[in-house]
């Protein structure tokens, strides 16, 4: 277990590595100059000469060539340094360290809330397959997963927030703050995420559990006498993990993709409103930085899952 | 099941590639759910088509007489804040999802199919790089990708399609680059390769056929994602935005005039739920039909 471990971490950094070779040729790369678009009003009037313009230029180092830019931004990620944002006049890592524990607490609760329906109902399904149950859960899962995640922010504010008046219909409270009310303005947008996991991971964990049931161990499993919830538990669902835990990765991935709309939608700042206000204001620094945390977050999700195979599976940490 | 309907199929038919395709579409539309799907997606492509002759109203004229309008005869899904008809805009709108539908799915599925055949084909020290920084693009949340090159790029129907273009390449390129390495150990292709064919002929003709069944049914099944992922672009507003109809833009409209009109981003909502069901379905009917063994891996 130690060397699959070792291996797949080295892998991870490789990929971080090349996440920020992408991200860094990718701001760079495309249109935009952030320090004319800075001064741009200022232009206009005639206030900015281009001395001061060039100075800007050298204060951000955008004058170096492209490969120096990029060895020096990486030197001074190392060093916890993601720049400066020149709009927001704060240093990106405060901005980031601001955001990222609300777009966590939501990914986070979202994607738990997924996980604890979304295992005993696939497992359900697949166990009374052919019934209604089986039907409805199936259908509310093919459904459910073709939901735009703004949309339905929308229409529960609609339902919850202007009809009956339950919950608040925008904001973040910190549940530290104020716990009653964090929880109320954690609700909506926690349920909005957790929908298309929920609904994916309903899918998969029946038709994973589906071929599993059909297996001889089960049989063998049955006529030891062993009981039902035994066998499903133990045997069966510990057997269809791997492939829904496959798709866990995945929607990991899509949940946070999804919070830029859902932050858009309830107002919260965190990272997903730092990254369009920062594509908005062609903020290199903020984009930069945003976009690397979210790589590095997701490539340590997809680091667990690897790991958990390895769990659930003897043969692939063997090999 | 399958297997009974394949042999009772032979035995019907005299022509074998007759009857492979019989079979095809018997597999496919054996759910009644894929085939109502499929007509729904005729039906919205032909509306789409068609929009000029479908649409009860012109989708750009402002009417302030009828502005906000519930839903009504004149106006069966109601009007906007400029008193465009609702019913019009979703028609116009479907317009908009489909062409980045498909060619967002064309761009990726091209990149991704060279990328993947190239790196399963010849293994080794190309596998490592091509894969390596197609784990890298992945670990890029799609919808963020997307919005940041079409932010970048400056919005609008083309910059939206080279950005979900390039965005969705990862799935292409993970899903042919598997086939292709299962593919290439197959003798045809030592075969091929012993009587003095190239690797490039090798590739084009009997590799990357063999590569095509997956390649097709994640086509279909990314079409639901590109509407989407269009659809969120829309809503932030760097994608197709106003007076061009898009359903996401129309849902962020709505949301302005959540109290007045609450109908205004519930329609377009429907329309995008209802596209993106009919595409997953006719995917999970492909992937029946022209492999089942995918069952649960795609």
């Amino acid at each position: 277990m130690g060397g699959y471990i070792i291996k797949r971490l080295g892998q991870a950094l490789i990929v971080v590595l090349l996440v920020t070779v992408l991200v860094f040729l990718l701001i760079r790369l495309l249109p935009g100059d952030p320090i004319l678009l800075y001064v741009s009003g200022d232009v206009v009037s005639g206030a900015v000469s281009d001395e001061v313009i060039a100075d800007l230029r050298r204060e951000h180092g955008l004058d170096r060539p492209m490969y120096i830019q990029y060895v020096n931004w990486l030197w001074q990620i190392l060093h916890g340094d993601l720049g400066k944002s020149i709009f927001l006049n704060d240093t990106v890592v405060n901005e980031i360290s601001r955001a990222v524990p609300k777009t966590v607490m939501i990914g986070s609760l979202g994607l738990l809330l997924a996980v604890c329906l979304s295992i005993p109902l696939g497992v359900l399904a697949a166990v009374r397959r052919g019934t209604w149950i089986d039907t409805l859960v199936t259908l509310l899962a093919n459904s459910g997963i073709t939901i735009p995640v703004f949309w339905l922010g929308i229409m529960l504010i609609q339902i919850f927030s202007l009809q009956l008046g339950w919950l608040p219909t925008q904001g973040y409270t910190s549940v530290f703050d104020d716990f009653g009310a964090g929880v109320k303005s954690l609700i909506l947008p926690v349920v909005c995420l957790s929908v298309v996991p929920l609904c994916a991971l309903t899918r998969q964990t029946r038709s994973s559990m589906l071929e599993n049931i059909r297996m001889d161990y089960i049989r063998t499993a049955w006529s030891k006498g062993l009981s039902e919830g035994l066998i499903i538990m133990r045997h069966a669902l510990k057997n269809s993990l791997i492939p829904v835990v496959t798709v866990f990765g995945l929607m990991a991935r899509i949940t946070i993709g999804g919070q830029i709309l859902i932050e858009t939608v309830f107002n919260i700042p965190g990272m997903g409103r730092l990254a369009v206000e920062g594509l908005q204001n062609q903020d290199y620094a903020i984009v930069q930085g945003v976009v690397l945390v979210i790589a590095i977050i997701v490539t340590g999700i997809n680091l667990i899952v690897d790991l958990s195979y390895g769990w659930l599976d003897p043969r692939i940490r063997n090999n | 099941m399958i297997s009974t309907t394949l042999a009772a199929d032979t035995n019907e038919e005299s022509s074998p590639k007759h009857s492979r395709l019989n079979r095809f579409f018997r597999v496919l539309f054996k759910r009644k759910i894929v085939l109502v799907s499929a007509v729904t997606v005729v039906v919205i492509v032909f509306s789409a088509v068609f929009a000029p002759l479908v649409a009860p109203y012109d989708p750009y004229e402002p009417n302030f007489l009828a502005r906000l309008q519930k839903p009504s005869w004149q106006h069966p899904l109601g009007t906007d804040s400029l008193g465009r008809d609702t019913l019009t805009r979703i028609i116009y709108g479907s317009r908009a999802s489909l062409q980045v539908g498909f060619m967002a799915v064309f761009v990726a599925s091209s990149i991704g199919m060279v990328l993947g055949l190239v790196a399963g084909y010849f293994g080794g020290i190309i596998n490592t790089i091509i894969m390596r920084s197609i784990d890298a693009l992945m670990s890029i949340p799609m919808m963020v990708l997307a919005l940041a090159i079409a932010s970048l790029l400056g919005g609008g129907l083309l910059n939206v399609i080279i950005a979900l273009g390039v965005a969705m390449v990862p799935a292409y390129a993970r899903v042919v680059c598997a086939q292709a390495l299962s593919v290439k150990q197959n003798d045809y292709v030592t075969a091929f390769r012993s009587i003095g064919a190239s690797h490039l002929r090798t590739l084009m003709l009997r590799v990357a056929p063999n590569c095509l069944p997956p390649l097709f049914i994640v086509m279909t099944m990314q079409m639901g994602i590109a509407i989407l992922v269009e659809a969120g672009l829309s809503f932030l507003g760097v994608g197709i935005s106003d007076p061009e109809a898009s359903w996401g833009s129309m849902v962020s409209e709505g949301y302005a005039y959540l109290y007045e009109a609450p109908f205004l981003s519930f329609a377009p909502g429907i329309a995008i739920i209802l596209i993106v069901f009919s595409f997953n379905m006719i995917g999970d009917g492909l992937r029946d039909a022209l492999d089942p063994k995918l069952r649960g891996v795609i």
